[in-house]
This record gives structure tokens, C-alpha cells and sequence, in this order.
């Protein structure tokens, strides 16, 4: 609902009026090529063939629909650190095929070692369907804007459970939005483009023009429009950091849902995670977080010291993008309330990274090609000397963009304004039109190869920042009669730290932990044979274990630095005469 | 024929037996009966001990065998070791829906090692089953409300505690295996009961260079040694060594999680609040209860019992969140009373007066189910000698070891004893028992539970009970007729709490009229009888819905109606009962 009503902010329609080349409006949301949820799974399937790949069901949604997770890494994959990569969390449903695509793209690199460079000692967990009846509702017949779940929910508190849901009144295939014609309206027209609607600023002097909801009629009488359809719990509105108690979509409490539980518990009983990939506006990667303090125990922004990880992260990223790449164009997400990326970094610890997997881009300027910017869509010609378009500041700059893109790729995203007979507006005129659901999200499917190639360079590099472990042997010295003192420093040469600054506070990660076995007939005269270290910075970051050792025949000891979420380095050092020795 | 009463021995000797019989059957019909429970209750049971997993099982059932017409048992599904959840419905099922009445929710032993508060949810269930047919109070209370209880939250644990070696402070934590410290290892490294006894007490060693004295007074006892004094022993912890050869003693025990830091509201991961699981009623007794507590949305009060120290509580145990001043009051009011029947006990706000705890069952049930509740801490160190003692929650140290002196007679400590320690070598094991400290003696806890109970039973009194006061009719003079109904909540708590108003938890009441082929054209509603500033229900006049009626409230309604005359007026409120009324 909150979603619905930020789109009504923005939309616009093909002005009817003074005749303009409208672009034909397509019958569905999702483009074709796209897989739904069985589709989804066949190829799953099909990548789970591999012997590197095992496919699992973590759980079971209101519908019966399994929730998949493929396993990339053989046996002891929970042995190895690993990168979680999640499609769609709310609102990404390209993440879903961009996911599978990844797996796929993974699996072939795999399976030809010698022609890529590949972090050594992995595993990957694939969840390309968090929410799947989420997902399937882009393929209801017809579809809305909506990223719930199935779960029946009172979203107007009026104790009346999914009463009231869309209606397509114009037959188009599509629920989109309705404008009512109305003085004093909240909305008006874009002056660069009329298709566009933008609200009113009486400040200025503005005097809207419609009222816009979405399209439908009052179910239940109450005067509002399609404020509850079926459905449902948002995913990303149900994790634990930042819950939004009470709101729409968020559902009786946190990780109330089949779906969250599942993917909730998979993350945990996970150790060995070190990081989440995840596709979702909720990005991290093309506007990275910020530190923030804490206001009334709740942590407003990221720990200082994380904050260059994040940036470093932001910048690999953007060098990957390709230039015609439309998405560090897209708005600046707002911090989330009970989302699951920033849960993955607030409550589960974990490095948590997002992208936006598509966002339309600029179409190239010619002299030849109409853009709306030039205001000729539909009106006569105009003389540019004499008329300057009036400055509405950034109102509906984003839906600027998505029509200049949708004209551009005759993509049929937008559905031209169209008067309907509306039963709650008896001889009043109601028009229906706008965006098709989640028109700026949703890549042709033409595109889906090369973003799952582009996010499967991503995820390698990211995976190539993981913490990479040594042992050296840093200072000995043998005191006579088999007594050595050894000095050995444990580094991590990886770019990132064993463990983030939350991830430290969350106690949930697994420390290092170091072990030393001796020799026969040795003893240890001081130090531990186990005990842990402390987090260890990246780019060399050190700790020195110092042991005293009695160890009258020599002989070989063994060391060992391990935790599932950063790795394994082993150091076999030999004792004698000459002192210690690496071997 | 002649009355045959000869004077020979054999009738001598059977005439008096005779009358003596009659005299011991007039007795045995007419049992002296005591003040408070009857002395011969349908199901016996003694309460001066407490109950495993398995003995409240036999009870419950017995309780449930013995008065079908007033309580039910149920299980909500097993705990993570395979133990039932038993929840038990108590109410006089004979006077309605019993899921429409106003309900009170009671849990018990959500921390496992604070037995008595298992017992007292017993007791209650027991009492109440009992006693509905010889006091005019319960009977009324049973006809009114219904009652669901849940005496063990944490049942695995509660038996770990009764038949496994602990001391009066364990185990808090549930049964869930957790790494604590997290070296691979489950549970590794618990305590160890070390002289086989079956308590977890302390271990000491005679050492000059200790600074630590025996009490002069008790000797089972350790005081910090003077600073000019010489001292006599170190003190080296609880009971136990170290099983994994890390170097730490007893750091990976049983769980470690806290059951009562699970719950929904302000919920806080481990970082914030020691002992979060993963998310809330992530622990799978926990989740149990939940779910059918908001299948159960007309539970309008609840109660949680725990131990120890004689307080009343309750939240926000959040210190960031505040309650509105109108619920507080509601609150208070109860508090105060509960302070007058426990005596030794302090009605306290948790965050502010005691610790900030996030995620506790008290403080779901009431942000978000809409339920006044509260906590009690069972046990006051005043009940030792009915005076003010200055300590912790357990009471000074003086009064417990003359309280073990004096009344148990020095059982309450195991004396000291050698013992050879792998690292320690030659030191001493005992102390206190796990069997008292957090929870009354035997001959203290019947009192415990009655008084509790007490508290209960008036809580649940003052729940919110809509009632029709009055249902008049009148012609319009323009062919329609108006209904008016007064409706009433004669009781302290409103019908809907402030946050259940402001949240939306329930539904607002509804009224509305009872009859066929009328036609309601409009209605409305206003908290005064003058209809000066009425509001109108629309869409749907037929029901008028009523936000709430606060505690002793009022709320008049008014239908304008065509058609046949309606009979009666009705009202439904999820928390607050119904009543219909015919028209006068």
C-alpha cells in the first residue's frame, strides 16, 4: 500500500487531448522470458544435475510452494567460509532469474578451473526465491504492484480481512492507476510531459487537477480504494533490525512468515557464512551505508569502522557497471524497516550487500529522436525561444526517466490514459492509465544473461575480498635442552577483516581459534594448546601466540588456525637441535 | 409381639457401639471446614512440595477427570525434549461460548529453576475447580471469565533442575544445545557435581593468603576477611572442572538462552539482550504458547509467575518505551492492591526499578495483544521473619542463615567436605541447596501459591464486563423508530486498552439490534446521554462500532430504523464479554 501510493506521486499518461503518438501498451506486467515459479525450479533442477550442486527445500509457503536453496561445494561445504546469495527480498524480481543465472554461470567457471581465477575453498548458497508466492504475483492474471505474501491480512484496520482488492476497470490486462478529475485535486500534470503526474505545491501557487488512486472500486464502502487486497507480509518488512511494529505489510510480529523463518534459520544454522549478496531497492552497493549513532538503543547507520569496506565495495561496483548501466541513476534507497539486507548486517552480523539488479537508462540524445525534454510529445511545434518550461524541481524526475527509456525501447510499459464509466464517480471523469506494476524493475528479458553475467563478476570479486589466512613463523629460539620458545603470527592477506564491527558485537560469528598439538613426551610450559584470537584486520592484520614447549626428543608440532566463517591455515614446524625449523 | 430388649451382656455391649456409630457418621457427613480451601476436595493434594514434569502432569489430569464441567486439558504440542505443553481451560462451561467470555492467561516456569511457579498455577487450577461449588465468589468469577493456564513454559528444563545436579539459580536456560563459547563444542563444559550430592554448591580452599574468613556465627558460610584481618580461604567458584581443557571451568553448560527474553515486543538480539535466541518465539515452546494466545484474541489480562524477590511487575521493560498515562493507571491501581495482599512485596516498573529486559512475555502480551500484565516475583526474604531485612533479592545473609538455623534446623546447607581437585589439589566443596534460596520451604509455599493466586483471581475481577443497562424504543413521529440503548463496563479495566485502540490489536465493540425485517438508516454513538457530539457509524449502521468503554464507563447508542420493530439490543466486545437485552 505504502508502495502504491508512492507511485501515485509520479505517474502520468499519454496526454489524449492533443493527439499524441502514444506507445502501445502492453498486455502484462512481466516481459516474456521470464520464468515463473515452476519454471524457476525446472532449471534448478536441472543446475542441481551438476555433481558440485545439491538442491534443497528450506521450507514451505502458505500456498505449499517449496522454498529452493542450491548448494554449490560438495560435502564439508559447511566446513568453508561461504557467500549467501538471495534473489528477490520485495520488489526485485529480476533477482530471481539473475540468481539462477549466477548458479548457472558459477557452476560452468567450476567446472573449467583453468580459465578463470577462483577463491579458493568456497561454497555458495543459492536462494534465487525467498518469497515465492511473493514472486508469483507478478504472473496473476491480473497483476498489481504488490510484493506480499499469501497470508490474509487487515490492512486498514477495519477488521475486515482482504475485502477490499483491484479491479481492472479498463480490460487492459493490467492494474495501474485511476485519476479523477477534480479541482483542488492533489495531483497535476508534468509541464515537460503530460503523461507524467506530479503533486501540487499550493505554495507556489499550484492548483491540482485530479485525485489519483489505484485502479478499482470501493469493495466495502468505506471511501478508500483497493487499500485490502489479498494478501500479505512483505519479506522485507518482517526481520528483526529497525521492525516497523503494527505496519502494513510487516504482519504480526517479526519473522512471523514461513518464508522468513526458513530463510532465517537456514542463515543461522549456518555458521560459515561470511557474507549476503542479495538483490533488492534496498541497495547498499550503488548509494553505500553511512555511519550512524545510536538513538534510543537503535543503531541509526552503519559502525564507523565498517564504513570503508562498505565504500571500497561501493567503488568495485561501479567500476563493474557497464556504461549504459541505468542504476546509479536510481534514487537513493531510505533506510528500511525490518529489512532483511540490513538485518543480514545489523542483527545477523554477516557483510551485507545489495544491488538494484536493473534501473532504466538515459536513452542516447540525437538530434533527430523526440525526447520529452524538448516538450514536443503531443503538442504543436513549439518555438524553444519564447516558452521556458516551468521548473517543478525533481517531482517526477524518476517517471521522466522511465518513460524516456520505455519510449526509447518501445518497451509498452506505460498504459495510455483512458476514460471509464467508474461506479463510485457517478458523471464525474475517471480515466484510467500509467505504469504497468514494477515497470522500473524489471529488465527485458534480453538483458537477463548479461546481468547475471555482470552479478556473477560481482559475486567473484566480493568473494576474492574474503579474509585469506597464513601462518609464519616469526621468531625461535632453542634454550638448551630441548626447551624452544616459538613466536608464531597468524595474518589475514585478504582485503577484509575476519569478522566486521558488528559481527564481533553479534557474538554469533565463530572466533579463530588456534590449536597446537606437540610432539611426544613434550609439555607445554606456558601458553594454551587452544584458545582463540582476536579479529583480525585485513591487509595484513596480525597476532603474535608465543609457547614455551618442553620437548626433550623434538620433534614435529603442529598449528592450526581455524573458524568456519574465515578459513584454515596450518603451520608444521619441526624441533631439534638447530632450533625450529618450517618445514 | 414385645419390644425384645433384654438386659443380657451381649446387647449391653452393642447399644452404645450403636449410638457411637451414629455419632461418628453425623461427623464424618459434616467435616470441619477451615477458611480457605474445603478439607475434603474432590482431588487430594497436599502443597507443602513441588511437583516434577511428571507428578503436574498426573495432577492436571486428575483435576481435569474429576470436574469436566469446569476445565479442560489440552496440549499445545510438544517441547524440543518431547514433554507436552499442557494448557488448561477453566471456566463454568455451562454459562456460554466460553471463548467469548473475558480470559485470563496464566504462565508458569518459563525459567525453569524458578519451581514454585509451576506449583502456584497448580494450586490455582486446583483451587478454583474445587472451590466453585462452595464459594459464591469463584462460582461468579467462573461464570464470568474463563481462565487458561499454562503452568510449565519450560519443561525440559524443569526437570533438569528437580533430577539433575543445579542450584537454586539454574537452569534458567532452556534445552536448545548452544556453543557459549564458542569453540565447536556443545555443552561441553557444564558445572560438575563433583561430591555426587546433587546440588551445585561452592568450592573453597584453606589458604592463609586467601582473603576470605568463615562467618564467625555460621559456619557454613564465607565472609570477605577485614582488610587488618588475616584471611582463611580462596574462593574458587561453583562446583565443577574443566572438561574441555581450555583453561575456562563450567563456561558451556546447559542452553545458554533465556526462554524470557523470546518474546515479540522491543525484541533485541543477544548483542543487546544476553541471552536472545534468534528472532522472536524462536524457541519452540515459546512460539507454542504465542499461537494460541493470538488464537485467543479475548484475553484481556494475563500474569506471569517467576521468582525471586517479592515484587509486582510491571513493564516497559524497555528503559526507551513509556506505556500512555491511561493504561498506567489501570496498572496502579491493581499493583497497589497486590501490595496489601503480599505483604513484603514491592509493585515496581521493570526497566525503571530494576533492569531493562527486552523481549519478555508481560510486555507482548500487552503492547501487542492488548492484555494488562504483569510479572510477579515470588518469594519475598520478608516472609523469613516478617520484617525488613536489608539485602538482595534473596534477603540478607543473616536472615537465611538464621532462618536455616532456627527453622530448618541447618538443612538448608550442605556442609563442607574434602575433596581432591585435579587442579585445585586438597579443597573444600559446599553451601547452599539447591532446594531453597529462590523458593519457599515447604511450609512457606502454601501460602506463597494461596496469596498469589489471590492476586490473580482479583485481577481477573476487574477485567472489563460490557453489560446493557437499558433498551428503550420510541416512534420518530415520521413513521421510523429510534432504539437507544445504555450500555455499561462496571469494572476497572476498559473494554480496550489504550494500546489496543491505538494499534489496532482487536476490534472496536459492536452493538447492534436483534429482531428480522427492520432496516437500520443510521445510527450513532456518544459517551454522553445528551447526544450533544454523537458520532455516526457509517458504512454499516446496523452494528455501531464503539472504539471502547472505559473502565466504569458508559456509552449510549441510537438507531433510526424502518420496517418491523426490532426485539432486543445486543453488544459484543472481544475482551469485555456480550449481553443482549430485550427491548422494555
Amino acid at each position: 500500500m505504502e508502495l502504491h501510493i508512492g507511485r501515485v506521486v509520479t505517474l502520468g499518461a499519454a496526454l489524449v487531448a492533443l493527439g499524441s503518438a502514444a506507445t502501445p501498451p502492453s498486455a502484462a506486467a512481466v516481459p516474456a522470458g521470464y520464468p515463473d515459479y515452476d519454471h524457476a525450479m525446472q532449471q534448478l533442477r536441472e543446475l542441481a544435475q551438476n555433481e558440485r550442486a545439491e538442491l534443497f527445500s528450506i521450507g514451505v509457503t502458505a500456498t505449499g510452494a517449496g522454498i529452493p536453496v542450491l548448494i554449490v561445494g560438495g560435502d564439508g561445504h559447511d566446513k568453508v567460509p561461504a557467500i549467501a546469495v538471495v534473489g528477490d527480498t520485495g520488489g526485485a524480481h529480476a533477482g530471481v532469474p539473475t540468481v539462477i543465472g549466477m548458479a548457472r554461470e558459477l557452476l560452468d567457471r567450476l567446472d573449467q578451473p583453468a580459465q578463470a581465477e577462483l577463491p579458493a575453498e568456497l561454497a555458495y548458497y543459492f536462494i534465487p526465491l525467498p518469497s515465492p508466492d511473493a514472486y508469483s504475483r507478478l504472473f496473476e492474471q491480473p497483476p498489481a504492484e504488490r510484493q506480499v505474501n499469501a497470508r490474509p491480512a487487515d490492512e486498514d484496520f477495519d477488521f475486515l480481512v482482504d475485502e477490499d482488492g483491484f479491479e481492472d476497470l479498463n480490460g487492459d490486462g493490467l492494474i495501474t492507476l485511476m485519476r479523477v478529475a477534480r479541482d483542488g485535486g492533489s495531483q497535476r500534470t508534468h509541464p515537460a510531459d503530460s503523461r507524467v503526474l506530479i503533486s501540487a505545491d499550493a505554495a507556489k501557487g499550484e492548483l491540482g487537477e485530479y485525485d489519483v488512486f489505484s485502479e478499482g472500486v470501493d469493495n466495502d464502502g468505506d471511501g478508500l480504494f483497493n487499500e485490502d487486497p489479498p494478501g500479505g507480509v512483505d519479506f522485507s518488512r518482517n526481520f528483526t533490525f529497525n521492525y516497523p511494529y503494527f505496519q502494513v505489510g510487516a504482519g504480526p510480529h517479526q519473522v512471523s512468515e514461513p518464508e522468513t523463518r526458513a530463510v532465517a534459520d537456514f542463515l543461522f544454522d549456518h555458521p560459515n557464512i561470511a557474507m549476503v549478496l542479495s538483490f533488492s531497492p534496498e541497495e547498499n552497493l550503488a548509494h553505500p551505508w553511512k555511519p550512524g549513532d545510536t538513538k534510543g538503543g537503535q543503531r541509526t547507520g552503519i559502525d564507523g569502522r565498517d564504513e570503508p569496506v562498505f565504500d571500497h565495495m561501493s567503488k568495485l561496483y561501479r567500476e563493474l557497471l557497464p556504461e549504459e548501466s541505468g542504476v546509479l541513476d536510481a534514487p537513493d534507497p531510505d533506510w528500511g524497516e525490518g529489512s532483511f539486507v540490513e538485518w543480514a548486517y545489523f542483527h545477523y552480523g554477516r557483510w551485507s550487500l545489495a544491488a538494484r539488479p536493473w534501473w532504466p537508462a538515459e536513452p542516447p540524445k540525437s538530434e533527430e529522436e523526440k525526447t520529452p525534454d524538448s516538450a514536443e510529445v503531443g503538442s504543436e511545434q513549439r518555438d524553444d525561444s519564447t516558452e521556458p518550461i516551468e521548473d517543478v524541481g525533481n517531482r517526477g524526475k524518476d517517471d521522466l526517466r522511465l518513460l524516456a527509456w520505455n519510449d526509447y525501447a518501445s518497451a509498452g510499459r506505460f498504459a495510455p490514459w483512458e476514460a471509464v464509466d467508474h461506479p463510485d464517480f457517478p458523471g464525474k471523469l475517471v480515466e484510467v492509465g500509467g505504469f504497468s506494476p514494477f515497470a522500473d524493475a524489471l529488465p527485458p528479458a534480453e538483458k537477463l544473461p548479461e546481468l547475471a553475467s555482470l552479478h556473477t563478476g560481482l559475486l567473484l570479486e566480493l568473494a576474492g575480498l574474503l579474509p585469506k589466512l597464513k601462518l609464519e613463523l616469526a621468531d625461535q629460539e632453542h634454550r638448551g635442552d630441548g626447551v624452544y620458545r616459538l613466536e608464531v603470527k597468524a595474518i589475514n592477506l585478504g582485503y577484509l577483516p575476519t569478522v566486521s564491527a558488528l559481527g564481533e558485537e553479534s557474538d554469533l560469528l565463530y572466533p579463530l581459534q588456534y590449536t597446537l598439538a606437540l610432539p611426544d613426551r613434550a609439555q607445554l610450559l606456558d601458553g594454551r594448546l587452544r584458545s582463540r584470537l582476536s579479529p583480525l584486520a585485513g591487509g595484513g592484520g596480525s597476532q603474535t601466540i608465543i609457547w614455551l614447549i618442553d620437548a626433550p626428543d623434538g620433534g614435529e608440532v603442529m598449528i592450526t588456525i581455524y573458524s568456519p566463517s574465515v578459513g584454515r591455515a596450518e603451520l608444521t614446524l619441526n624441533l631439534n637441535e638447530s632450533g625450529v625449523h618450517d618445514e | 409381639m414385645k419390644a425384645v430388649y433384654t438386659m443380657n451382656s451381649t446387647k449391653w455391649f452393642f447399644l452404645p457401639v450403636f449410638v457411637l456409630m451414629q455419632i461418628a457418621m453425623a461427623y464424618a457427613q459434616e467435616p470441619y471446614q477451615p477458611a480457605g480451601v474445603v478439607s475434603n476436595p474432590v482431588v487430594e493434594a497436599r502443597w507443602n512440595y513441588y511437583r516434577d514434569y511428571g507428578q503436574a502432569t498426573e495432577l492436571l489430569r486428575e483435576i481435569a477427570e474429576a470436574h469436566p464441567e469446569l476445565c479442560s486439558l489440552q496440549s499445545l504440542g510438544q517441547s524440543t525434549g518431547g514433554r507436552e505443553m499442557w494448557v488448561m481451560t477453566i471456566t463454568d462451561f455451562s454459562t456460554g461460548d466460553s471463548d467469548a467470555k473475558p480470559g485470563f492467561w496464566i504462565d508458569g516456569n518459563v525459567h525453569a529453576n524458578e519451581i514454585q511457579s509451576a506449583d502456584v498455577v497448580l494450586y490455582t487450577a486446583w483451587y478454583l475447580t474445587e472451590m466453585q461449588a462452595h464459594s459464591e465468589f469463584v462460582r461468579r468469577l467462573l461464570a464470568e471469565r474463563v481462565f487458561y493456564l499454562l503452568p510449565m513454559l519450560s519443561p525440559d528444563s524443569r526437570d533438569a533442575h528437580f533430577h539433575e545436579p543445579n542450584s537454586s539459580s539454574s537452569p534458567r536456560s532452556g534445552q536448545i544445545p548452544i556453543d557459549d563459547d564458542r569453540d565447536g563444542l556443545f555443552d561441553e563444559d557444564p558445572d560438575d557435581d563433583l561430591d555426587g550430592d546433587g546440588h551445585i554448591t561452592q568450592m573453597r580452599k584453606a589458604d592463609p593468603n586467601g582473603r576470605w574468613v568463615e562467618h564467625p556465627d555460621y559456619p557454613n558460610d564465607l565472609i570477605r576477611a577485614e582488610p587488618d584481618e588475616p584471611g582463611q580461604f580462596l574462593r574458587l567458584g561453583s562446583e565443577g572442572i574443566d572438561n574441555d581443557g581450555d583453561g575456562m571451568t563450567n563456561e558451556d553448560g546447559d542452553g545458554y538462552y533465556d526462554p524470557n527474553r523470546d518474546y515479540a515486543w522491543h525484541w533485541q538480539p543477544g548483542r543487546i539482550q544476553r541471552g536472545a535466541y534468534r528472532y522472536p518465539f524462536s524457541v519452540r515452546e515459546n512460539r507454542l504458547a504465542a499461537e494460541f494466545v493470538m488464537a485467543h484474541p479475548n484475553i484481556a489480562g494475563g500474569q506471569s509467575f517467576h521468582n525471586t524477590g517479592g515484587m509486582i511487575l510491571r513493564g516497559p521493560g524497555d528503559p526507551e518505551d513509556s506505556f500512555p498515562y491511561d493504561d498506567i493507571r489501570v496498572y496502579d491501581k491493581i499493583g497497589q492492591v497486590g501490595e496489601e495482599m503480599l505483604p513484603g512485596y514491592a509493585y515496581t516498573v521493570t526497566s525503571e526499578d530494576l533492569y531493562a529486559a527486552y523481549g519478555t512475555v508481560k510486555d507482548w502480551l500487552y503492547n501487542m495483544r492488548g492484555a494488562l500484565s504483569f510479572t510477579n516475583e515470588m518469594n519475598s526474604s520478608f516472609n523469613y521473619f516478617r520484617r525488613e531485612n536489608e539485602g538482595d533479592w534473596m534477603g540478607s545473609r543473616e536472615d537465611q542463615l538464621q532462618f536455616n538455623d532456627l527453622l530448618l534446623f541447618g538443612e538448608g546447607y550442605v556442609d563442607w567436605q574434602e575433596y581432591d581437585h585435579p587442579v585445585y589439589g586438597r579443597i573444600e566443596i559446599g553451601g547452599r541447596k539447591k532446594t531453597w534460596g529462590r523458593q519457599p520451604p515447604s511450609f512457606l509455599l502454601e501460602e506463597e501459591c494461596h496469596r498469589n493466586m489471590a492476586f490473580v483471581l482479583y485481577h481477573a475481577d476487574q477485567l472489563p464486563l460490557v453489560e446493557i443497562q437499558q433498551a428503550t424504543i420510541r416512534e420518530s413521529g415520521t413513521g421510523k423508530w429510534v432504539v437507544e440503548a445504555t450500555i455499561v463496563n462496571r469494572r476497572l479495566i476498559p473494554t480496550r486498552l489504550r494500546v489496543d485502540v491505538e494499534r489496532h490489536i482487536t476490534r472496536p465493540d459492536h452493538a447492534y439490534l436483534l429482531g428480522d425485517g427492520f432496516n437500520v438508516l443510521a445510527s450513532l454513538w456518544s459517551d454522553e446521554q445528551f447526544f450533544e457530539y454523537p458520532r455516526e457509524q457509517w458504512p454499516r449502521p446496523e452494528v455501531a462500532e464503539i472504539p471502547r468503554i472505559a473502565g466504569n464507563g458508559v456509552v449510549y447508542v441510537r438507531w433510526f430504523v424502518s420496517g418491523i420493530r426490532p426485539t432486543g439490543v445486543a453488544v459484543s466486545s472481544v475482551k469485555g464479554g456480550a449481553d443482549e437485552r430485550a427491548i422494555d
